[in-house]
Protein backbone atom coordinates (compact mmCIF):
# COMPACT_ATOMS: atom_id res chain seq x y z
CA UNK A 1 0.00 0.00 0.00
CA UNK A 2 2.79 2.35 0.96
CA UNK A 3 4.71 1.60 -2.22
CA UNK A 4 1.70 2.35 -4.44
CA UNK A 5 1.12 5.62 -2.66
CA UNK A 6 4.69 6.66 -3.16
CA UNK A 7 4.49 5.72 -6.86
CA UNK A 8 1.36 7.83 -7.21
CA UNK A 9 3.14 10.78 -5.65
CA UNK A 10 6.00 10.34 -8.07
CA UNK A 11 3.64 10.33 -11.01
CA UNK A 12 1.98 13.48 -9.74
CA UNK A 13 5.33 15.20 -9.38
CA UNK A 14 6.23 14.06 -12.87
CA UNK A 15 3.01 15.59 -14.19
CA UNK A 16 3.76 18.90 -12.50
CA UNK A 17 7.30 18.81 -13.86
CA UNK A 18 6.01 18.08 -17.35
CA UNK A 19 3.58 20.99 -17.10
CA UNK A 20 6.38 23.32 -16.05
CA UNK A 21 8.57 22.03 -18.84
CA UNK A 22 5.79 22.57 -21.42
CA UNK A 23 5.29 26.12 -20.17
CA UNK A 24 9.01 26.84 -20.40
CA UNK A 25 9.07 25.29 -23.88
CA UNK A 26 6.23 27.58 -24.97
CA UNK A 27 8.15 30.62 -23.74
CA UNK A 28 11.17 29.43 -25.70
CA UNK A 29 8.92 28.92 -28.74
CA UNK A 30 7.61 32.49 -28.48
CA UNK A 31 11.19 33.81 -28.35
CA UNK A 32 12.20 31.66 -31.34
CA UNK A 33 9.19 32.98 -33.26
CA UNK A 34 10.23 36.54 -32.45
CA UNK A 35 13.75 35.85 -33.73
CA UNK A 36 12.33 34.26 -36.88
CA UNK A 37 10.11 37.30 -37.33
CA UNK A 38 13.20 39.53 -37.13
CA UNK A 39 14.79 37.49 -39.92
CA UNK A 40 11.57 37.73 -41.97
CA UNK A 41 11.08 33.99 -42.17
CA UNK A 42 9.10 32.78 -45.19
CA UNK A 43 7.41 30.15 -43.05
CA UNK A 44 5.94 32.80 -40.76
CA UNK A 45 4.84 34.80 -43.78
CA UNK A 46 3.07 31.72 -45.07
CA UNK A 47 1.34 31.17 -41.71
CA UNK A 48 0.33 34.84 -41.49
CA UNK A 49 -1.06 34.67 -45.04
CA UNK A 50 -3.17 31.63 -44.16
CA UNK A 51 -4.39 33.34 -41.00
CA UNK A 52 -5.45 36.45 -42.90
CA UNK A 53 -7.35 34.42 -45.49
CA UNK A 54 -9.25 32.53 -42.77
CA UNK A 55 -9.84 35.48 -40.45
CA UNK A 56 -10.86 38.12 -43.01
CA UNK A 57 -14.32 36.61 -43.75
CA UNK A 58 -14.92 36.11 -40.00
CA UNK A 59 -14.05 39.74 -39.35
CA UNK A 60 -16.42 40.79 -42.14
CA UNK A 61 -19.22 38.94 -40.33
CA UNK A 62 -18.40 40.66 -37.03
CA UNK A 63 -18.17 44.09 -38.66
CA UNK A 64 -21.88 44.30 -39.42
CA UNK A 65 -23.25 44.40 -35.84
CA UNK A 66 -20.25 46.42 -34.64
CA UNK A 67 -20.82 49.02 -37.35
CA UNK A 68 -24.52 49.29 -36.44
CA UNK A 69 -23.59 50.14 -32.86
CA UNK A 70 -20.86 52.63 -33.75
CA UNK A 71 -22.98 54.33 -36.44
CA UNK A 72 -25.85 54.79 -33.96
CA UNK A 73 -23.45 56.26 -31.41
CA UNK A 74 -21.93 58.54 -34.04
CA UNK A 75 -25.37 59.71 -35.21
CA UNK A 76 -26.45 60.63 -31.68
CA UNK A 77 -23.09 62.25 -30.97
CA UNK A 78 -23.26 64.35 -34.15
CA UNK A 79 -26.74 65.61 -33.31
CA UNK A 80 -25.24 67.59 -30.42
CA UNK A 81 -22.96 69.54 -32.75
CA UNK A 82 -25.25 69.96 -35.75
CA UNK A 83 -25.71 73.74 -35.39
CA UNK A 84 -22.02 74.36 -34.80
CA UNK A 85 -21.06 72.14 -37.77
CA UNK A 86 -23.56 73.93 -39.98
CA UNK A 87 -22.06 77.36 -39.23
CA UNK A 88 -18.55 76.03 -39.88
CA UNK A 89 -19.58 74.43 -43.17
CA UNK A 90 -21.22 77.65 -44.39
CA UNK A 91 -18.03 79.59 -43.68
CA UNK A 92 -15.93 76.90 -45.35
CA UNK A 93 -18.24 76.86 -48.37
CA UNK A 94 -17.80 80.61 -48.87
CA UNK A 95 -14.02 80.25 -48.68
CA UNK A 96 -14.08 77.35 -51.13
CA UNK A 97 -16.14 79.35 -53.65
CA UNK A 98 -13.45 82.04 -53.64
CA UNK A 99 -10.73 79.41 -54.02
CA UNK A 100 -12.63 77.77 -56.88
CA UNK A 101 -12.59 80.99 -58.89
CA UNK A 102 -8.85 81.34 -58.32
CA UNK A 103 -8.30 77.67 -59.20
CA UNK A 104 -10.17 78.04 -62.52
CA UNK A 105 -8.02 81.03 -63.48
CA UNK A 106 -4.84 79.13 -62.57
CA UNK A 107 -5.96 76.10 -64.53
CA UNK A 108 -6.39 78.14 -67.69
CA UNK A 109 -3.03 79.83 -67.14
CA UNK A 110 -1.38 76.45 -66.53
CA UNK A 111 -2.83 75.01 -69.74
CA UNK A 112 -1.57 77.99 -71.77
CA UNK A 113 1.92 77.75 -70.28
CA UNK A 114 2.03 73.94 -70.72
CA UNK A 115 1.16 74.31 -74.40
CA UNK A 116 3.81 77.01 -74.80
CA UNK A 117 6.53 74.80 -73.24
CA UNK A 118 5.41 71.65 -75.10
CA UNK A 119 5.48 69.85 -71.71
CA UNK A 120 4.99 66.06 -71.71
CA UNK A 121 2.52 65.06 -68.98
CA UNK A 122 2.95 61.94 -66.89
CA UNK A 123 1.09 58.89 -68.21
CA UNK A 124 -2.18 57.97 -66.56
CA UNK A 125 -1.67 55.30 -63.95
CA UNK A 126 -3.67 52.18 -63.28
CA UNK A 127 -5.49 51.90 -60.00
CA UNK A 128 -8.07 49.85 -58.19
CA UNK A 129 -10.39 50.79 -55.35
CA UNK A 130 -10.59 48.34 -52.50
CA UNK A 131 -12.69 48.01 -49.39
CA UNK A 132 -10.97 47.68 -46.05
CA UNK A 133 -11.83 44.47 -44.24
CA UNK A 134 -9.55 44.49 -41.21
CA UNK A 135 -7.48 46.98 -39.32
CA UNK A 136 -4.78 46.74 -36.72
CA UNK A 137 -4.06 49.84 -34.72
CA UNK A 138 -2.30 49.50 -31.41
CA UNK A 139 0.94 50.33 -29.66
CA UNK A 140 2.82 47.75 -31.74
CA UNK A 141 1.49 47.92 -35.30
CA UNK A 142 -0.60 50.05 -37.70
CA UNK A 143 -1.79 48.11 -40.75
CA UNK A 144 -4.95 47.44 -42.73
CA UNK A 145 -6.18 44.57 -44.89
CA UNK A 146 -8.12 45.44 -48.06
CA UNK A 147 -10.10 43.10 -50.30
CA UNK A 148 -8.66 43.31 -53.83
CA UNK A 149 -10.12 40.18 -55.41
CA UNK A 150 -8.21 38.84 -58.39
CA UNK A 151 -6.83 42.26 -59.41
CA UNK A 152 -3.08 42.61 -59.77
CA UNK A 153 -1.55 44.30 -56.77
CA UNK A 154 2.20 44.43 -56.21
CA UNK A 155 4.38 44.94 -53.20
CA UNK A 156 5.16 48.63 -52.88
CA UNK A 157 2.04 49.90 -54.67
CA UNK A 158 0.97 53.27 -53.29
CA UNK A 159 -2.23 53.36 -51.24
CA UNK A 160 -4.23 56.57 -51.31
CA UNK A 161 -7.33 57.78 -49.54
CA UNK A 162 -9.06 61.03 -50.53
CA UNK A 163 -6.14 61.83 -52.83
CA UNK A 164 -3.41 61.64 -50.23
CA UNK A 165 -0.97 58.85 -49.34
CA UNK A 166 -1.89 56.57 -46.44
CA UNK A 167 0.60 53.73 -46.92
CA UNK A 168 2.03 51.09 -49.22
CA UNK A 169 1.16 47.50 -50.04
CA UNK A 170 3.29 45.08 -48.05
CA UNK A 171 2.04 41.90 -49.70
CA UNK A 172 -0.89 40.35 -51.51
CA UNK A 173 -2.37 37.32 -49.82
CA UNK A 174 -4.82 35.54 -52.14
CA UNK A 175 -7.63 38.10 -52.50
CA UNK A 176 -6.38 40.46 -49.82
CA UNK A 177 -3.69 43.12 -49.69
CA UNK A 178 -1.90 43.92 -46.47
CA UNK A 179 -1.11 47.62 -46.29
CA UNK A 180 1.49 49.19 -44.00
CA UNK A 181 0.20 52.60 -42.93
CA UNK A 182 2.43 55.67 -42.75
CA UNK A 183 1.99 55.64 -38.97
CA UNK A 184 3.46 52.13 -38.57
CA UNK A 185 6.88 51.91 -36.94
CA UNK A 186 8.32 50.12 -39.99
CA UNK A 187 7.25 52.87 -42.40
CA UNK A 188 9.97 55.22 -43.72
CA UNK A 189 9.02 57.45 -46.66
CA UNK A 190 11.29 60.02 -48.33
CA UNK A 191 9.41 63.32 -48.31
CA UNK A 192 9.93 66.97 -49.10
CA UNK A 193 8.55 70.15 -47.56
CA UNK A 194 6.54 71.57 -50.45
CA UNK A 195 7.36 75.28 -50.21
CA UNK A 196 10.99 75.14 -48.98
CA UNK A 197 11.97 71.91 -50.85
CA UNK A 198 13.72 70.58 -47.72
CA UNK A 199 14.11 66.82 -47.86
CA UNK A 200 13.55 64.40 -45.01
CA UNK A 201 12.16 61.02 -44.05
CA UNK A 202 8.65 60.58 -42.70
CA UNK A 203 8.99 57.90 -40.05
CA UNK A 204 6.05 56.19 -38.38
CA UNK A 205 6.22 55.57 -34.65
CA UNK A 206 2.90 53.82 -34.00
CA UNK A 207 1.23 57.08 -32.98
CA UNK A 208 -1.27 59.02 -35.13
CA UNK A 209 1.38 61.62 -35.97
CA UNK A 210 4.47 60.31 -37.82
CA UNK A 211 7.77 62.15 -37.34
CA UNK A 212 9.78 64.08 -39.91
CA UNK A 213 13.42 63.06 -39.41
CA UNK A 214 16.79 63.50 -41.14
CA UNK A 215 16.11 67.13 -41.98
CA UNK A 216 19.02 69.62 -41.90
CA UNK A 217 19.55 71.17 -38.45
CA UNK A 218 19.16 74.72 -39.81
CA UNK A 219 16.09 73.81 -41.89
CA UNK A 220 13.35 76.41 -41.78
CA UNK A 221 10.24 74.37 -41.22
CA UNK A 222 7.14 75.83 -39.65
CA UNK A 223 3.82 74.51 -38.44
CA UNK A 224 1.36 74.22 -41.33
CA UNK A 225 3.96 73.44 -44.04
CA UNK A 226 2.71 70.87 -46.52
CA UNK A 227 4.61 67.58 -46.79
CA UNK A 228 4.65 65.66 -50.09
CA UNK A 229 6.53 62.61 -51.36
CA UNK A 230 9.98 63.35 -52.77
CA UNK A 231 10.10 60.32 -55.06
CA UNK A 232 13.69 59.54 -54.07
CA UNK A 233 13.22 55.93 -52.94
CA UNK A 234 11.68 54.87 -56.23
CA UNK A 235 8.62 53.44 -54.51
CA UNK A 236 6.56 56.62 -54.35
CA UNK A 237 6.37 59.10 -57.22
CA UNK A 238 7.19 62.70 -56.35
CA UNK A 239 4.59 65.25 -55.34
CA UNK A 240 1.91 63.08 -53.74
CA UNK A 241 0.32 64.92 -50.81
CA UNK A 242 0.86 63.37 -47.38
CA UNK A 243 0.05 65.92 -44.65
CA UNK A 244 1.21 69.05 -42.93
CA UNK A 245 3.52 69.89 -40.05
CA UNK A 246 1.35 69.90 -36.94
CA UNK A 247 3.90 70.61 -34.22
CA UNK A 248 7.62 71.25 -33.68
CA UNK A 249 8.77 70.53 -30.16
CA UNK A 250 12.50 70.34 -29.32
CA UNK A 251 13.47 69.52 -32.93
CA UNK A 252 10.81 66.80 -33.10
CA UNK A 253 8.63 67.56 -36.10
CA UNK A 254 5.25 65.85 -36.08
CA UNK A 255 3.13 65.54 -39.20
CA UNK A 256 -0.66 65.36 -39.35
CA UNK A 257 -1.79 63.25 -42.29
CA UNK A 258 -4.38 64.67 -44.68
CA UNK A 259 -6.28 61.38 -44.69
CA UNK A 260 -8.19 60.34 -41.57
CA UNK A 261 -6.73 56.88 -40.98
CA UNK A 262 -9.32 56.14 -38.32
CA UNK A 263 -12.16 56.66 -40.78
CA UNK A 264 -10.79 54.68 -43.73
CA UNK A 265 -13.35 52.54 -45.51
CA UNK A 266 -12.17 52.44 -49.10
CA UNK A 267 -8.67 52.93 -50.42
CA UNK A 268 -7.20 53.46 -53.87
CA UNK A 269 -4.26 51.21 -54.72
CA UNK A 270 -2.18 52.80 -57.46
CA UNK A 271 0.51 51.13 -59.48
CA UNK A 272 2.95 53.77 -60.76
CA UNK A 273 5.20 51.00 -62.07
CA UNK A 274 8.30 52.84 -60.90
CA UNK A 275 9.73 49.62 -59.48
CA UNK A 276 9.84 48.10 -62.99
CA UNK A 277 11.49 51.23 -64.38
CA UNK A 278 14.21 51.06 -61.77
CA UNK A 279 14.85 47.38 -62.51
CA UNK A 280 15.14 48.16 -66.24
CA UNK A 281 17.64 50.95 -65.52
CA UNK A 282 19.67 48.60 -63.36
CA UNK A 283 19.69 46.02 -66.20
CA UNK A 284 20.86 48.68 -68.69
CA UNK A 285 23.72 49.67 -66.41
CA UNK A 286 24.82 46.05 -66.17
CA UNK B 1 -33.71 9.05 -23.32
CA UNK B 2 -31.63 9.14 -26.52
CA UNK B 3 -32.72 12.73 -27.03
CA UNK B 4 -31.58 13.58 -23.48
CA UNK B 5 -28.20 11.96 -24.09
CA UNK B 6 -27.77 13.87 -27.34
CA UNK B 7 -28.70 17.11 -25.59
CA UNK B 8 -26.29 16.39 -22.75
CA UNK B 9 -23.48 15.65 -25.20
CA UNK B 10 -24.18 18.80 -27.20
CA UNK B 11 -24.29 20.91 -24.02
CA UNK B 12 -21.07 19.38 -22.79
CA UNK B 13 -19.39 20.04 -26.15
CA UNK B 14 -20.56 23.65 -26.23
CA UNK B 15 -19.41 24.10 -22.64
CA UNK B 16 -15.97 22.76 -23.54
CA UNK B 17 -15.44 24.85 -26.66
CA UNK B 18 -17.15 28.00 -25.42
CA UNK B 19 -14.16 29.65 -23.66
CA UNK B 20 -11.78 29.23 -26.59
CA UNK B 21 -14.46 30.24 -29.14
CA UNK B 22 -15.34 33.40 -27.22
CA UNK B 23 -11.67 34.21 -26.67
CA UNK B 24 -11.15 33.88 -30.45
CA UNK B 25 -14.10 36.22 -31.11
CA UNK B 26 -12.65 38.69 -28.60
CA UNK B 27 -9.31 38.56 -30.41
CA UNK B 28 -10.99 39.19 -33.77
CA UNK B 29 -12.76 42.25 -32.30
CA UNK B 30 -9.36 43.91 -32.15
CA UNK B 31 -9.16 43.87 -35.95
CA UNK B 32 -12.60 45.27 -36.81
CA UNK B 33 -12.25 48.24 -39.18
CA UNK B 34 -14.56 50.51 -37.22
CA UNK B 35 -14.05 53.98 -35.85
CA UNK B 36 -15.03 54.86 -32.30
CA UNK B 37 -14.20 58.47 -31.47
CA UNK B 38 -13.37 57.95 -27.81
CA UNK B 39 -10.94 55.14 -28.68
CA UNK B 40 -8.78 57.55 -30.74
CA UNK B 41 -8.15 54.67 -33.16
CA UNK B 42 -6.23 52.67 -30.56
CA UNK B 43 -7.68 49.30 -29.61
CA UNK B 44 -7.65 47.58 -26.24
CA UNK B 45 -6.09 44.12 -26.02
CA UNK B 46 -9.34 42.12 -26.12
CA UNK B 47 -7.38 38.86 -26.19
CA UNK B 48 -5.75 39.66 -22.85
CA UNK B 49 -9.14 40.48 -21.31
CA UNK B 50 -10.58 37.15 -22.50
CA UNK B 51 -7.55 35.17 -21.28
CA UNK B 52 -7.71 36.75 -17.82
CA UNK B 53 -11.45 36.16 -17.60
CA UNK B 54 -11.37 32.51 -18.64
CA UNK B 55 -8.26 31.60 -16.64
CA UNK B 56 -9.98 33.00 -13.59
CA UNK B 57 -13.41 31.52 -14.13
CA UNK B 58 -12.96 28.33 -16.15
CA UNK B 59 -9.36 27.25 -15.80
CA UNK B 60 -10.56 23.65 -16.21
CA UNK B 61 -11.66 24.44 -19.79
CA UNK B 62 -9.15 27.15 -20.64
CA UNK B 63 -5.67 25.80 -20.06
CA UNK B 64 -2.17 26.29 -21.45
CA UNK B 65 -3.19 24.79 -24.83
CA UNK B 66 -5.91 27.42 -25.22
CA UNK B 67 -3.53 30.23 -24.27
CA UNK B 68 -0.98 29.00 -26.83
CA UNK B 69 -3.69 28.77 -29.50
CA UNK B 70 -4.88 32.34 -28.86
CA UNK B 71 -1.28 33.55 -28.74
CA UNK B 72 -0.42 31.92 -32.07
CA UNK B 73 -3.63 33.23 -33.62
CA UNK B 74 -2.66 36.69 -32.48
CA UNK B 75 0.72 36.24 -34.15
CA UNK B 76 -0.87 35.08 -37.37
CA UNK B 77 -3.37 37.97 -37.51
CA UNK B 78 -1.14 40.76 -36.30
CA UNK B 79 1.38 42.58 -38.46
CA UNK B 80 3.41 43.18 -35.36
CA UNK B 81 6.19 40.86 -34.15
CA UNK B 82 5.25 37.20 -34.54
CA UNK B 83 5.43 35.54 -31.13
CA UNK B 84 5.09 38.74 -29.10
CA UNK B 85 1.39 38.14 -28.48
CA UNK B 86 2.09 34.54 -27.45
CA UNK B 87 4.81 35.75 -25.08
CA UNK B 88 2.45 38.27 -23.47
CA UNK B 89 -0.39 35.76 -23.09
CA UNK B 90 1.98 33.18 -21.56
CA UNK B 91 3.05 35.82 -19.07
CA UNK B 92 -0.58 36.37 -18.13
CA UNK B 93 -0.97 32.59 -17.78
CA UNK B 94 2.02 32.35 -15.40
CA UNK B 95 0.73 35.26 -13.32
CA UNK B 96 -2.76 33.79 -13.22
CA UNK B 97 -1.76 30.27 -12.15
CA UNK B 98 0.07 31.83 -9.22
CA UNK B 99 -2.64 34.32 -8.27
CA UNK B 100 -5.81 32.40 -9.16
CA UNK B 101 -6.26 31.10 -5.63
CA UNK B 102 -6.10 34.63 -4.28
CA UNK B 103 -8.45 36.11 -6.90
CA UNK B 104 -11.11 33.43 -7.31
CA UNK B 105 -14.26 33.90 -5.28
CA UNK B 106 -13.45 37.52 -4.53
CA UNK B 107 -15.74 40.48 -5.20
CA UNK B 108 -15.84 41.91 -8.72
CA UNK B 109 -13.92 44.98 -7.59
CA UNK B 110 -10.96 42.87 -6.42
CA UNK B 111 -11.01 40.91 -9.69
CA UNK B 112 -11.05 44.19 -11.61
CA UNK B 113 -8.13 45.53 -9.59
CA UNK B 114 -6.38 42.24 -10.29
CA UNK B 115 -6.84 42.78 -14.02
CA UNK B 116 -5.55 46.35 -13.72
CA UNK B 117 -2.36 45.17 -12.01
CA UNK B 118 -1.69 42.06 -14.10
CA UNK B 119 -2.45 43.62 -17.49
CA UNK B 120 -0.17 46.56 -16.62
CA UNK B 121 2.68 44.17 -15.84
CA UNK B 122 2.05 42.15 -19.02
CA UNK B 123 1.77 45.23 -21.27
CA UNK B 124 4.90 46.85 -19.88
CA UNK B 125 6.93 43.66 -20.38
CA UNK B 126 5.47 43.35 -23.89
CA UNK B 127 6.44 46.97 -24.56
CA UNK B 128 9.95 46.29 -23.26
CA UNK B 129 10.29 43.22 -25.50
CA UNK B 130 9.12 45.23 -28.54
CA UNK B 131 11.50 48.05 -27.63
CA UNK B 132 14.43 45.60 -27.54
CA UNK B 133 13.25 44.02 -30.81
CA UNK B 134 13.08 47.33 -32.70
CA UNK B 135 16.11 48.79 -30.92
CA UNK B 136 14.25 51.99 -30.11
CA UNK B 137 11.80 53.16 -27.48
CA UNK B 138 8.24 52.72 -28.62
CA UNK B 139 5.89 55.55 -27.64
CA UNK B 140 4.15 54.86 -24.34
CA UNK B 141 1.03 56.93 -25.04
CA UNK B 142 -0.74 54.41 -27.33
CA UNK B 143 0.18 51.64 -24.92
CA UNK B 144 -1.30 53.50 -21.96
CA UNK B 145 -4.40 54.39 -24.00
CA UNK B 146 -4.85 50.74 -24.92
CA UNK B 147 -4.33 49.75 -21.27
CA UNK B 148 -6.88 52.26 -19.97
CA UNK B 149 -9.40 51.19 -22.60
CA UNK B 150 -8.91 47.57 -21.58
CA UNK B 151 -9.54 48.43 -17.94
CA UNK B 152 -12.62 50.50 -18.79
CA UNK B 153 -14.03 47.74 -20.99
CA UNK B 154 -13.24 44.83 -18.66
CA UNK B 155 -16.57 45.00 -16.75
CA UNK B 156 -18.55 45.15 -20.00
CA UNK B 157 -16.64 42.33 -21.71
CA UNK B 158 -16.76 40.08 -18.65
CA UNK B 159 -20.49 40.76 -18.28
CA UNK B 160 -21.08 39.85 -21.94
CA UNK B 161 -19.01 36.68 -21.57
CA UNK B 162 -21.02 35.66 -18.50
CA UNK B 163 -24.31 36.37 -20.30
CA UNK B 164 -23.30 34.30 -23.36
CA UNK B 165 -22.08 31.47 -21.16
CA UNK B 166 -25.31 31.47 -19.15
CA UNK B 167 -27.45 31.61 -22.29
CA UNK B 168 -25.74 28.67 -23.96
CA UNK B 169 -25.01 26.47 -20.98
CA UNK B 170 -27.73 26.25 -18.36
CA UNK B 171 -28.03 23.74 -15.56
CA UNK B 172 -31.53 22.24 -15.53
CA UNK B 173 -33.13 21.99 -12.12
CA UNK B 174 -34.04 18.44 -11.24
Amino acid sequence: MKRRRSLFLHLNQLKILLKKFTLAAMFVLSLILMLMSKNQSGMLDYAASGGTVVAAPLIRVLVWPAKMITKSYEYLHNLWYIQQDNDLLRAENDALHKLQDRYKALEIENKLLTDLLNFVSLPKVGFISARMVAEESNAFSHTIVAYVGDKIVNKGDVVLANGSVVGRVDKKIHNYAKVILLTDISSNIPVIVENTRIRGILKGDNTSYPKLVFTPLDAEISVGDRIVTSGISGVFPAGLPIGYVSSIVKNEIKVKLFASLEKLEYVKIVNYDIGGLLEENADDRR
Amino acid sequence: MIEDDWQDNATSLIERILPITLATVCLLLEYLPIYIGIFNNIRPDFGLIAIYFWLLNRSDLFDLKSVVFIGLLNGVLSSSIFGLGLFAYLLMYVLMINLRKFLSGRSFLVIWYGFMALSLIVMLIKWLAATIYYGQFLPLTPLMLSYLQGIALYPLISMLLIIVQNLLVQDDEL
